[in-house]
């Protein structure tokens, strides 16, 4: 009786599935070193996987209606790279204005705050006859560091950004227009035993995260919206709020990050406003010859405003949005945002998400299909 | 073939002689009305894979991926974990195809494959169709309804059969009855 999984010695050697393997791991493990050894190169590669993720329907669409896929690629590209020429040259002296003030204003409002909170802890000092609080001075101190990386972006420091622009437009052509074959060229690596299964698992990666990508990307847009419609009528109300647009788009992109994200956004927002509207608020930047009154009221609905955002996010976009996406676990949210912190400070934190739904979904995948290969 | 599975046989098969990719493809059902330009498309998605004898194609239970076309060797179709030719349901050859109803959805295999002798396959996966109905609908609709030309034909084969079976379990039952009380097997 013939059993399953024979195997004959006289078989050619580049078909014998330890030689397959083999060459897999060592071109896997060239292509792992090349990326960390390359400054920028993985930071790089990672941006270009998510963006191939994102523009690929497009360039489906342009494909469906007629055009070949070269064209269409480039239709997408050349779409995006006048978008954002547009986009800068309507918005640039406004947001570019806006974030240059916010970044180079921003030691100036932590240290307001510390300041602030600093006599405070006098008058209480004075008030209970306590010591200087040490441990809430070094607190602070970090926490300023912290929030200058944070609206400054310094993980993607200038040369980031220049490898970037001319790395990530190349490279994520040619992921567009050939990445059928070079999955087609790694599967055709795996042995047969294996090759089905990686197959569904590839469609299945693809599918859970592209969907996943996309509607983080929507998801975050539809926040930082109602928080900018929320800015501007609390402005109309009061006094418009600082750099309104740029404190949106951070609270839209750190909601990328789920759990922590709402928190981190947050932070500048709330700064910015209590520095504006309670501490300083006869500060000449803030175009106000005449003494205004200190008030809490904006701020209060400012927090109101960022709250109700992720509220509606909460109950409404992600059930529609995310309802089918993958959940990434709150441990996997945690360890990938340190991680991504640690290597790409700001931006690896906001990058690592998708790529952690990529690696969960890959590992469960992956057990599946050997489970299902066991049976 | 020694035995026809409605499911697993070819009731497709044409015999030529031309073994390149794309004359073995064209003469596959479901990619028999494809032009020129669409079959050099075509030939682009499609895998190559080598098996050697004995070797398994894929074991029925685990989720299927797609159909491959036989472009040298042989194949059997066994029903169960054993694939020696007591379990054969089939015995497929070059220019044969198997495993179409993967191309559908991921549902278990319903038998295993197994190449008898050195085997050559042209594999076309689910993941390639859908991409091909996202990215060319002229195409991909040319390439359901060929799918599903194999598999109404298919189901009226197993319709055919299904009546030919019951045709005979009636006449048997018709003739056990008029059969005396005696003459029958006494129940254990």
């Amino acid at each position: 009786m013939m059993i399953l999984s024979q195997r004959p010695k006289d078989m050619p050697l580049i078909f014998r599935p330890t030689f397959k393997l083999t060459a897999l791991a060592v071109m896997i493990i060239l292509t792992i070193a090349m990326l960390l050894w390359i400054p920028d190169l993985l930071s790089s590669f990672l941006m270009t996987i998510i963006l191939v993720f994102i523009f690929s329907p497009a360039v489906d669409y342009f494909e469906r209606h007629g055009i070949t896929r070269i064209n269409a690629i480039l239709l997408v590209m050349l779409g995006v790279l006048l978008g954002m020429i547009l986009l800068g040259m309507l918005l640039s002296s406004y947001v570019f204005g806006e974030y240059e003030g916010l970044s180079s204003r921003i030691d100036f409002y932590s240290s307001m705050l510390n300041d602030e909170i600093n006599r405070r802890v006098v008058e209480l000092e004075r008030k209970f006859g306590l010591e200087r609080f040490e441990v809430g001075q070094k607190v602070l101190s970090h926490f300023q560091d912290e929030l200058h990386q944070a609206v400054l972006f310094t993980g993607a420091t200038f040369g980031t950004v220049v490898t970037w622009i001319a790395l990530v437009p190349l490279m994520l052509f040619f992921f567009l227009l050939d990445g059928h074959l070079i999955k087609r060229a790694l599967i055709g690596f795996l042995p047969n035993r294996y090759f089905e299964m990686s197959l569904n698992i590839h469609e299945k990666i693809s599918k859970i995260v592209g969907n996943f990508i996309r509607a983080k990307l929507i998801e975050s847009g539809l926040v930082g919206a109602i928080s900018l419609v929320g800015f501007i009528i609390i402005g109309i109300i009061y006094r418009p709020l600082n750099y309104a647009f740029v404190l949106a788009l951070l609270v839209g992109l750190f909601n990328i990050i789920p759990y922590l994200g709402p928190l981190i956004g947050m932070i500048p927002v709330l700064l910015v406003a209590v520095v504006q509207y309670v501490l300083l608020p006869q500060f000449p930047e803030f175009g106000s010859e005449v003494q205004v009154a200190s008030n809490w009221a904006p701020v209060a609905w400012i927090f109101g405003v960022v709250t109700f955002s992720h509220i509606v996010d909460n109950v409404y976009i992600i059930p529609v949005l995310l309802g089918h996406a993958v959940n990434v676990h709150a441990l996997v949210v945690l360890l990938s945002v340190i991680v991504g912190a640690k290597l790409l400070g700001i931006t690896g934190m906001i990058i690592s998400i998708p790529l952690a739904s990529i690696l969960q979904t890959l590992v469960f995948e992956v057990a599946d299909g050997i489970r299902n290969l066991r049976h | 073939m020694k035995k026809i599975s409605a499911l697993w046989g070819n009731v497709f098969k044409q015999n030529t002689d031309d073994r390149s990719i794309p004359s073995i493809l064209r003469r596959i059902p479901v990619f028999s009305s494809l032009s020129k330009t669409e079959m050099r498309l075509i030939e682009k998605i499609v895998y190559l894979r080598n098996y050697h004898e004995g070797e398994v194609i894929f074991v029925e239970g685990e989720p299927g991926a797609g159909m491959y076309i036989i472009e040298s060797g042989k194949v059997r179709i066994c029903l169960g974990p054993n694939i020696d030719e007591e379990h054969e349901i089939a015995l497929l050859e070059q220019g044969d195809f198997f495993g179409e109803l993967a191309l559908i959805d991921d549902h278990p295999r319903s038998a295993t494959a197994v190449a008898i002798l050195p085997t050559r396959l042209v594999g076309f996966f689910r993941s390639d169709l859908i991409s091909i109905i996202n990215r060319s609908p002229r195409l991909g609709v040319k390439l359901q309804l060929n799918i599903l030309q194999i598999l109404v034909r298919r189901l009226r084969i197993t319709d055919q059969r299904l009546n030919e079976t019951t045709e005979s379990l009636i006449d048997l039952q018709i003739k056990l009855e008029s059969e005396p009380q005696a003459d029958r097997p006494k129940e254990k």
